[in-house]
């Protein structure tokens, strides 16, 4: 029977760690309430679990307070994410990091509790850079001069929320270059220096260190501020006219270019929604000081493909940048592939490339087939004479084409197992069927050994060759092709789907292939590595059976569940 | 030589042009256009062509693009990786690897080198297949690849110290994570890859092709390459899944994320009419266009492959009379000593990773054979129990026999899939994906739902073989502490 302590685990049991020694988060992450921290703790992790599944935000985005509680959160309001959410986002995972125990259990009672549920993979909810870089992408990419929306006076209105259109972000979307609006929006304010520049140094950083947390940090104070003081500009009802230097925008490494001011909460929500599918077809005329009117189309019912749609976009601001004065005069009209794309036409001059492109190709293919008979012996002649020259009697056989027999060979197995496999699955209807599955079998298995026996021989060469004066390794990157290969055709030949259904279950099962591959690589290497390290272990103490608990959560499970162990111990 | 050139005598005058019109294709369709002055120095083992000769082999023997780091290498490196290739792929002359690497001497062997890799491969149409210009949209689909790959190579990594257990599952944990991360964003790719074929249907000139391409879009969208990133993401090759990408996982995501924004632009956001890039188009316009453009960096690569093409073209046709005049410059070689014993140092061969390979291999068919002996006498020992009651008429051999011939037939055509040049060509290398509602595919075509069948297969066959290793973990692990009194085991609820 099971004490009462080893009870099946709960969420809420979970415990915090004993700061565990590969622990990637410094101290500068922590969440200053404690409250606050237990609120979110559990959410976190699950958001981070979500954000596994599907890395697009499709869903709406779960709202966080940012690092400061009670200072600026309440001035966001729920369920408008924009930048203050995206930044709440980055520490609550920071904080969620922190979180994610080690699969320690060196207790009395080794207990799988520290997963809301043993069913779930546990996804170490954090360390990978790319949260981070799009943490703080997003964070400074939500302000970019291609995002805002342009009031109804045609002015960029910086203003709270309330003196909005009330979907801002169906403008906002849609909306050409308005660099013209830059200079005279009110553009007044600006984040101090300080955040400007460190905010590149978290982008290509590979593992977000404290001091990135840090530098985090302060560029959300920064942010704060500035909505505080633009805040208090609006509620003066005085607008600074003067263009503003500092709404220049700021490129990132990733490219993204920003602009620094931030919006004010309000506007950072409508951003946030602007990234949820519009409905209906949105026009809005914005007469720019001295431009003619440029019509926006946006249209409706786009299905907002997830993450593409919420990354930053790159470039657009500076090339709003560029393009908004020469364009002026042209007055170009807005252009969506979806309603015109049907109208593009390539370039007459790249037309006459490619098309001249397409047939040297399919000339080299043809011509690669009917190979002068004259070149070819030649060609053979010459080989021959260099090796007679050289003094071998016979061509040695060279690394590449054992690496070839042996990819070869490989390749026998896995299909010589596939055949097996169907075999063993199909169930024979008749003793005619069963005769031929147990010949089919007995055919496999001599084939086997005829793989086996090629095998021998080969190592036998290999290792009868004298040796030579040969460096050893081999150039970087000239690994193998796929061994058995034909001679590829030069010109490339159509892949044709029909549907986009039909292409994402192609790549994904692509990718589910390979991760496969590599999942029964990992587990051989890992047999090798764990089991002798269990049998080596004494059975004894709690160490042990967080031990054994470890292995086969690794060995048998694929890392993603955990077994429990129940100590059934005399009564006392 | 001498003998044959008197012989063919009305074609001598031809021919005297002849060889440097082919070296001079050669040296064309060459990636960093050698001069063919080099090779007629090579010929009187000149020094001066010697380091133009190592850096060419090194862009030969090195399949990696030239803008890499390693293209800069010192010429010492680039000589002793040369070195290597060439002795792992068999290159039979000694003289080779006892050159000097700096470069002083033995411009005539490495013309023999290069010859060597001329002769037995299509050195120029490889080359120029791996830099191609990728204007469609590409997906690598190997048959081959993902059943005949070692997998990634083991690591050598010699841990420190002990390695926590906790931190290996940290690990994996993070390792499943990026797979869920990469499967996603795939599938994001994908829907943006396929919105882009599908808006712009109807406006490619080629009829086969239908609809644009993400870098024709590109190009279309942002002629005048207002952004920098569209070059790097345009030229990527779209690889929802290359294995690469999984066993690099430095940084994944930053690449793809680049490419997805470049992606969404193209697909979501409004550009300028089409119209504007006439307007760099035309030559009096073409100062005020920079030179990073897009549209007319795309143009000029494609223009120079072009000529590389033409120059391949040109090359196939006259290197009869490039072999002709090797054969002379092999003939002023003296012939080299097959004294083993005066060789200055053995070193193994076979890199330890062919070794181990082969072990590997050896102990996948030692496992294969076994579970097949155990399926077979099963099956037999069933089958004789049934059998025995039927009768044994002149239908019943006639059937044995029928069946047997089945099945050989069926085995040999399996055998084939494997052998070196037999069976039917299975599907290989980039193939540019192209969208059709209707999914009509032509005889050289590949259709996706062919592809996703023998993914399927695939899938189930790694899966049970998956499941088969981690079924002997368990059976292991049970062995190794079932024994313990007082502990109850519960494993986690299946899937």
């Amino acid at each position: 029977m099971a004490p009462p302590s080893t009870q099946l685990p709960k969420p809420k049991s979970r415990r915090r760690p004993q700061s565990p020694p590969w622990r990637p988060r410094g101290p500068s992450s922590e969440p200053e309430s404690p409250s606050d921290l237990g609120g979110r703790s559990g959410r976190g992790l699950r958001l981070a679990r979500k954000e596994g599944e599907k890395a697009s935000g499709a869903a709406p985005e779960p709202w966080f307070r940012i690092g400061q509680p009670g200072r600026e959160g309440a001035a966001f309001p729920p369920g408008r994410g924009g930048l203050p959410s995206r930044k709440g986002r980055g520490s609550s995972e920071a904080a969620n990091c922190k979180e994610t125990p080690p699969p320690s259990c060196c207790r009395r009672t080794a207990r799988a509790g520290w997963w809301p549920s043993c069913r779930e993979p546990w996804t170490p909810a954090h360390s990978d850079n790319c949260n981070w870089s799009r943490a703080c992408a997003f964070a400074v990419g939500c302000c970019m001069p291609g995002t805002r929306t342009p009031g109804p006076t045609g002015q960029t209105s910086l203003g709270p929320s309330e003196s909005r259109p009330e979907r801002p972000g169906l403008g906002d979307r849609a909306q050409p270059p308005t660099s013209e609006l830059e200079p005279t929006g009110t553009r007044a304010l600006k984040p101090p220096p300080g955040p400007e520049t460190n905010e590149e140094d978290p982008l290509p950083a590979c593992t977000p260190s404290p001091q990135d947390l840090k530098e985090l940090e302060f560029l959300t104070q920064a942010l704060e501020k500035a909505v505080r003081v633009r805040r208090g500009i609006t509620k003066a009802g005085e607008r600074d006219k003067a263009p503003s230097l500092k709404s220049r925008p700021i490129v990132t490494s990733s490219g993204t270019t920003v602009s620094a001011p931030p919006h004010s909460p309000g506007q950072a929500g409508g951003h946030a929604s602007d990234r949820r599918p519009t409905k209906g077809l949105c026009q809005t005329t914005v007469p720019a000081k001295g431009h003619p009117e440029r019509r926006l189309l946006s249209v409706g019912d786009r299905t907002r493909v997830g993450m593409g749609a919420r990354t930053p976009r790159p470039g657009a601001g500076l090339r709003d940048q560029q393009m908004a004065p020469s364009a002026a005069p042209q007055a170009p009209e807005a252009f969506t592939l979806k309603e015109k794309g049907h109208l593009l036409r390539l370039p007459a001059a790249f037309r006459k490339a490619a098309s001249q492109n397409s047939s040297l190709w399919a000339q080299l293919s043809s011509t690669q087939t009917s190979d002068s008979t004259d070149a070819a012996a030649a060609k053979t002649q010459f080989l021959q004479n260099m090796q007679t020259a050289s003094g071998g009697p016979q061509p040695r056989l060279s690394a590449v084409e054992v690496e070839a027999e042996a990819g070869r060979l490989r390749k026998a197995c896995s299909l010589l197992r596939l055949r097996m496999r169907e075999e063993l699955s199909a169930a024979p209807m008749d003793w005619m069927q069963e005769y031929r599955c147990l010949l089919t079998l007995e055919g496999l298995q001599a084939m086997v050994g005829q793989c086996l026996h090629r095998l021998q021989e080969l190592r036998a060469a290999v290792a009868e060759q004298p040796p030579r004066p040969c460096p050893v390794g081999r150039p970087p990157g000239a690994s193998p092709s796929c061994g058995g290969r034909a001679e590829p055709a030069w010109s490339p030949q159509l892949l044709v789907y029909s549907s986009t259904q039909e292409l994402q279950t192609l790549a994904a099962l692509k990718l589910r292939v390979a991760v496969l591959d590599q999942q029964i690589h990992l587990e051989k290497v890992l047999m090798a590595e764990l089991l002798p390290l269990v049998s080596a272990a004494q059975p004894q103490g709690p160490p042990w059976l967080a031990l054994c608990r470890a292995v086969h959560s690794l060995l048998c499970e694929g890392g993603a569940r955990v077994l429990t162990i129940l100590r059934d111990e005399p009564a006392v | 030589m001498g003998r044959r050139r008197q012989r063919v005598d009305p074609a001598a005058g031809a021919r005297a042009g002849a060889l440097p019109e082919a070296i001079a294709a050669l040296s064309r369709s060459l990636p960093s256009g050698p001069s063919p002055e080099i090779f007629r120095r090579a010929k009187f083992d000149r020094p001066e062509a010697t380091s133009a000769l190592w850096q060419l082999l090194f862009r030969v023997l090195s399949p990696l693009p030239a803008g890499n780091a390693l293209a800069s290498l010192a010429l010492e490196v680039q000589a002793r990786l040369v070195k290597s290739a060439l002795c792992s792929q068999g290159y039979p002359r000694l003289a080779l690897a006892q050159l000097p690497e700096d470069g002083s001497q033995g411009s005539r062997e490495l013309l023999l080198a290069l010859s060597w890799l001329l002769a037995r491969g299509p050195v120029p149409e490889q080359m120029l297949a791996q830099a191609r210009v990728p204007l469609g949209d590409e997906m690598t689909v190997c048959q081959c690849e993902a059943l005949a790959s070692p997998g990634p190579p083991a690591p050598h990594m010699e841990a420190e110290g002990p390695v926590d257990v906790r931190h290996v599952q940290w690990l994996m944990g993070k390792l499943r994570f990026r797979w869920r991360q990469l499967v996603s964003s795939q599938q994001e790719q994908c829907a943006l890859l396929s919105k882009i074929h599908l808006y712009t249907r109807g406006c490619h000139s080629d009829q086969s092709l239908s609809h644009l391409s993400v870098t024709e879009a590109e190009m279309l969208r942002d002629p005048e390459g207002g952004q920098q990133v569209s070059g790097a993401g345009a030229a990527q090759n779209l690889d929802p899944a290359y294995p690469k990408c999984l066993h690099s996982f430095g940084t994944p995501g930053m690449g793809p994320r680049t490419f997805w924004n470049d992606l969404w632009l193209v697909c979501e956001q409004p550009g300028l009419l089409p119209g504007d890039w006439a307007a760099p188009l035309d030559p009096g316009g073409a100062s005020a266009c920079s030179l990073l453009s897009p549209f007319r960096a795309l143009l000029r690569t494609l223009e120079r492959e072009n000529q590389r093409l033409e120059a391949v073209l040109a090359w196939r046709r006259s290197e009869l009379v490039f072999w002709r005049w090797m054969d002379t410059v092999l003939g002023t070689c003296a012939p080299e000593v097959p004294a083993a014993a005066s060789q200055p140092t053995f070193l193994p061969w076979v890199p330890e990773r062919g070794g181990g390979e082969l072990d590997l291999v050896v102990r996948e068919l030692q496992a294969l054979e076994e579970e097949l002996r155990e399926a077979a006498e099963r099956r037999r020992v069933a089958w004789e129990a049934k059998a025995g009651g039927c009768g044994r008429g002149p239908e019943w051999s006639a059937a044995r026999r029928a069946s047997r011939e089945a099945v050989e037939k069926e085995l040999g055509a399996l055998q084939q899939c494997w052998e070196r040049d037999g069976g039917p060509a299975q599907p290989h290398g980039p193939h540019r994906l192209v969208r059709r509602e209707d999914g009509a595919a032509g005889d050289r075509d590949l259709r996706a739902a062919v592809v996703i069948r023998t993914l399927r297969s695939q899938e189930a066959c790694l899966e049970a073989v998956l499941r088969r290793l981690q079924g002997q973990c368990r059976q292991e692990l049970a062995r190794l502490v079932g024994a313990l009194p007082g502990l109850i085991w519960i494993p986690p609820p299946g899937r």
